[in-house]
């Protein structure tokens, strides 16, 4: 006996009843595809971040409370601190300096969110994100310091209609003008506001302060040693990208957890529809079992076929699953682009294969039970022959 | 090879002491009383009433049930000291069954259906279908090969049943009342496949509970309340 006509043979006996076999494939697709977009979007985030964060952000990050406060920490460091840490350039290497002052602006509307982003002006935004390029109107320049003006990441000047020229209110006594528009970057940036230093300290009532600051080195490689050192000397948290990066994916790690806990509800269902499925079909066909022991079949072809048939079903779900997951996904992303300019969700190969994975199992899983009472049959109770 | 007290010339299948019995509540019923016999080869009715013992002896024989004592021999293998693994290899080797109703499966082809036991034999797909289509030409069906059993008759179902018990050469025929669902023409050209491997040597026996249909075999066993009462 080759596999092959174990395969073909549980293929037949889905197809006795289709549409049975296509309600319960239809009901494993749905559970498929709900796993499927709900890991995505920890794949789409962690992409964005590796990619872009891991490529452009700074060597070495200090401020006052590490990543506990999140991703734009509170303008709670003092900014004296850039003298020490100026104190220290030689020793560790530092080659470049920007104290950030980060603010996020919410809104019940998310397309309306934004992060404003302020920054020595006299440095302008390439210091931190060297690829950004002005699309319309002009970079900040030192003469911007103190003053009213702002750049515009490509989104935020879509979602709030902002143009060269335009008056963004950052609150009741403090407005500025927006004097830049950046190119798209496809990524966080084009969400963020721009503006000098003081303009953005002075709007937060954080003057002297800052969120953090962000260091370039001469060395990359030291990143983890210089962050130690200034961490001792300066008694502030110091992180380098690969903190961040590591910290970006514990927090999507809990968040995948939470999505596959919602996503397993799904599952469980879909495997209990295969369970009664492939149950159901093995109490149909007892006398047809019966007869194929009777004829020399060993109770291992039954448990075999049985299971083929229930892995086959799972499989087919699964593959389908896949498909809608990639629609689902395009739609994620397109309210994602729409929203924040970035492609929040990714059909990854791990996740490809974590869902065929899980679809197998599905299936080896909700056939055991079945397999179990088909290999089992008394031929002769099978057969009625009692 | 037989033991040389139940051989008989040309003889492979044997009952030595061979009984079933049921408890039923705090009794026993007997469904077949000890006996021993060798089954020569030709065809051999096992003849009588309802609820005499006819398909209790045939599950013994086939390996399907246990015996309460005794042993089923056949070339020499006491089919009952084999695993249930080790009975169906024996059977897919050694046995070719047909029923009552064909009991052929449903979702295969009259062509498939008679590959089936090639299949589980591991014989190779050109090969058995080869075979298959030579089966179903000799049971006169060659044209009905890609038919679903639901598109055939009663009685060419059957025919193909038979066609699937003879493919593997078998050197026992098991047949349950093989004519219990036909008409009397059709019934004759069943039993008409079933005395020409019996003619050729082979060991065929014949449940039915029709005289005129056992009195075309070679040998007959007559059972009454589970008791033999007649043999050859």
């Amino acid at each position: 006996m080759h596999w092959s006509d174990v395969w073909k043979l549980a293929w037949k006996g889905l197809t006795r009843r289709p549409v049975r076999t296509l309600l319960t494939a239809l009901g494993i697709t749905v559970a498929v595809a709900s796993m499927v977009v709900f890991l995505s979007l920890g794949e789409g985030i962690r992409k964005v971040f590796t990619s872009e964060l891991g490529a452009i952000g700074p060597d070495v990050q200090v401020s006052l409370s590490g990543f506990s406060q999140g991703f734009a920490p509170q303008p709670n460091l003092p900014q004296a601190v850039t003298a020490d840490l100026q104190k220290l350039s030689g020793d560790l290497g530092i080659i470049s300096m920007t104290p950030v002052v980060m603010a996020v602006r919410g809104s019940l509307d998310v397309s309306q969110s934004t992060v404003l982003y302020g920054l020595p002006a006299a440095q302008g935004v390439q210091a931190v994100f060297p690829s950004v390029r002005a699309a319309s109107g002009r970079a900040l320049t030192a003469a911007d310091e103190g003053q009213g003006v702002a750049v515009v990441g490509a989104k935020a000047a879509q979602n709030l209609h902002l143009a060269v020229g335009s008056v963004l209110n950052l609150n009741r006594r403090n407005r500025v003008k927006v004097v830049g528009v950046l190119a798209p970057e496809s990524g966080l940036v084009d969400n963020f506001i721009f503006l000098p230093l003081t303009t953005l300290q002075r709007a937060e009532g954080a003057q002297g302060r800052v969120s953090l600051v962000a260091l370039k080195l001469a060395n990359p490689r030291d990143a983890r040693a210089v962050a130690n050192t200034i961490a001792r000397r300066l008694n502030v948290e110091a992180q380098t990208q690969s903190d961040f990066l590591s910290f970006i994916d514990r927090a999507l790690r809990i968040s995948d957890a939470v999505r596959f806990g919602i996503s397993l509800i799904a599952l469980i269902v879909g495997g209990l529809a295969v369970a009664n499925t492939v149950m159901m079909g093995v109490f149909e066909r007892t006398r047809e079992f019966g007869t194929l022991r009777a004829i020399g079949a060993r109770p291992a072809f039954v448990r075999m076929l049985v299971l083929s048939e229930s892995l086959l079903l799972a499989l087919a779900g699964g593959v389908g699953g896949l498909l809608l997951g990639v629609v689902g996904i395009a739609a994620v992303n397109a309210y994602t682009q729409k929203l924040a300019g970035i492609d929040a969700a990714a059909l990854t190969p791990r996740l490809t294969l974590l869902a065929l994975g899980i679809s197998l199992l599905l299936g080896l899983v909700s056939g055991l039970l079945p397999a179990r009472s088909a290999s089992r049959l008394q031929i002769t109770e099978a057969l009625g022959r009692v | 090879m037989l033991p040389s007290s139940l051989a008989l010339p040309g003889s492979v299948l044997a009952v030595e002491n061979l009984s079933r019995l049921y408890p039923s509540g705090e009794d026993t019923v007997t469904a077949l009383a000890p006996f021993t016999y060798t089954f020569p080869p030709g065809m051999t009715a096992v003849v009588g009433p309802s609820g005499s013992g006819k398909s209790t002896l045939l599950n013994l024989l086939a390996g399907f049930d246990r015996p309460t004592t005794g042993r089923v021999l056949v070339d020499g293998t006491d089919l009952h000291t084999l695993s249930e693994a080790g009975r169906a290899d024996f059977r897919l080797a050694h046995y070719g069954f047909v029923f009552q109703n064909h009991n052929l499966v449903t979702i295969l082809t009259a062509l498939e259906n008679v590959e089936f036991p090639l299949m589980l034999a591991g014989v190779p797909p050109r090969e058995r279908r080869e075979q298959a289509r030579a089966l179903l030409d000799r049971v006169g069906l060659a044209a009905r090969a890609s038919h679903l059993p639901s598109q055939l008759s009663g009685g060419e179902a059957q025919r193909v049943a038979i066609a699937r018990a003879l493919a593997r050469n078998p050197r026992v025929l098991l047949a349950d009342e093989p004519t219990g669902n036909l008409d009397s023409h059709t019934g004759e050209r069943v039993l008409e496949l079933l005395t020409r491997p019996a003619r050729e040597g082979r060991t065929v026996i014949l449940i039915t509970h029709d005289r005129e249909v056992a009195s075309l075999a070679d040998h007959t066993l007559r059972l009454r309340d589970g008791v033999v009462t007649a043999g050859h």
